[in-house]
């Protein structure tokens, strides 16, 4: 049960509580900490930039192109794009993406309400995923070791994600958290999480519905298609983040860095660089780079071979830990 | 480090131990603190964070405001007020005066 797990800090030098002492932070010294996370505007006003004229030109060609066979590639492209919003999202929680506090708000705001993740729900639900990365309870965004193939790839389709968010919509909207939801949520903020869940649905389907004046296949074109692609790129990403490493409160060992491509790691906004993330989550994108130069040989898990090699790992630990015991 | 003085003062630190706009985590009577200096003034709190169990004194100190290492919840060092998401309880803050090169504050206030 959740309302079991104490709170209280764990021993000295940990992070986190007695339940979960998250330890391995302390191999970044203070003094490089206190350099590397020195925050700056440019960076990511820049980075949101590139990444919206991407949306729109690339939205712009998908529906120019919508009734040609091109409609597919420029769907999964946009789609993508879309999808990779989660980056700023994530890095806007953390108040990271930008030095002035405010653009991490507004800019976590919008990019919330873009991947269906509501901001202030998000943030409160990545502070108990970092709090408890990898408890098989605590940890709000596990993604469980898949006991099949097939179940991985379903994994892979985002189904489940699909499943869960309407779930949370739901609760959302009408207040009806569950038991894990209230446990990552201070009482005193419902209210405000609920209002923004409300704004949201409405936006949605104010959204649908001006897609739909513009034609009546805008919404599958331009929305549910788009959303539906993207949806499984994000899902590849974040099953190698932590899937198949420790469940273990050591974040040298409980997360995964995986050397992707360097438009995805562009787009993602440096969330590859996982566990350097984990380790210091006050380091800005722009400075996880940097960060994984002086730390990536004491890492555990590190994916050299990009978003192959980590899921290639992941399927090897998938085969050997339900392979059928012989004799 | 601690040292009880007149009227329940208790030094944490000294004020070379402390470069300015930095700030030192210390354990005082078993009391962790968080020892600032800010454009010259010094100003003591907890140094765990209300929300999630993490060292301030790690954080990152950005004018008048210190983040959490982990959780990145923000709190006015002067007031010891939760200012953003995820910290929403107000961290404690202890009155602070010099004695000589010694920063001290009355613990237990």
């Amino acid at each position: 049960m959740i309302t079991e797990v104490t709170s209280s800090p764990g021993p000295a030098g940990t992070w986190g509580t007695q339940d979960w002492p998250l330890r391995g932070h302390e191999i970044i010294p203070s003094s490089l900490l206190k350099q590397l996370r020195h925050r700056k505007d440019m960076p990511g006003i820049v980075r949101l930039v590139v990444h919206t004229v991407a949306i729109v030109g690339s939205g712009l060609l998908l529906w120019d192109f919508h009734q040609t066979a091109w409609v597919w590639p420029l769907m999964a492209i946009f789609g993508c794009l879309v999808a990779l919003l989660f980056g700023p999202l994530h890095e806007c929680a953390h108040g990271t993406a930008f030095r002035t506090r405010w653009l991490n708000d507004v800019v976590g705001r919008i990019t919330g309400f873009l991947v269906y993740r509501p901001f202030l729900y998000f943030r409160y639900r990545h502070t108990s995923h970092h709090t408890y990365t990898q408890h098989l309870k605590l940890d709000p965004d596990r993604v469980n070791l898949p006991n099949s193939v097939t179940q991985y790839a379903f994994d892979m389709s985002a189904r489940g994600f699909w499943k869960m968010c309407w779930a949370y919509h739901m609760r959302g909207v009408t207040g009806r958290f569950d038991d894990a939801e209230r446990f990552f949520m201070p009482a005193g903020e419902t209210a405000r999480i609920v209002r923004e869940f409300r704004w949201c649905v409405a936006g949605y389907i104010v959204l649908v519905a001006a897609a739909l004046a513009l034609d009546p296949w805008a919404p599958l074109v331009l929305i549910v298609g788009p959303r539906i692609l993207g949806e499984i790129l994000l899902r590849v990403l974040r099953m190698s983040e932590h899937t198949a490493t420790d469940d273990s409160p050591d974040l040298l060992r409980n997360t995964r860095t995986t050397l992707v491509n360097p438009i995805l790691h562009y787009f993602y906004w440096e969330m590859p660089y996982h566990a350097e993330h984990h380790l210091a989550p006050s380091v800005p994108f722009h400075a996880l780079a940097g960060l994984h130069s002086l730390v990536s040989n004491k890492i555990g898990f590190v994916a050299e071979r990009g978003l192959l090699g980590a899921h290639a790992e992941i399927l090897r630990t998938v085969r050997a830990q339900h392979a059928p015991v012989s004799g | 480090m601690s040292n009880d003085l007149d009227g329940g003062w208790t030094a944490v630190a000294a004020t070379s131990d402390v470069p300015d706009n930095d700030v030192k985590g210390v354990v005082v009577q078993g009391t962790p603190l968080a020892v600032f200096r800010i454009k010259g003034t010094f100003f003591v709190t907890s140094d765990v964070c209300t929300h999630g169990n993490a060292c301030l004194s790690d954080g990152y100190l950005d004018g008048g405001t210190i983040e959490c290492p982990l959780h990145q919840g923000l709190f006015d060092v002067a007031s010891g007020k939760a200012l953003g998401a995820p910290a929403t309880e107000a961290l404690a803050t202890y009155e602070v005066k010099l004695k000589g090169d010694q920063i001290c504050v009355k613990l237990g206030q």
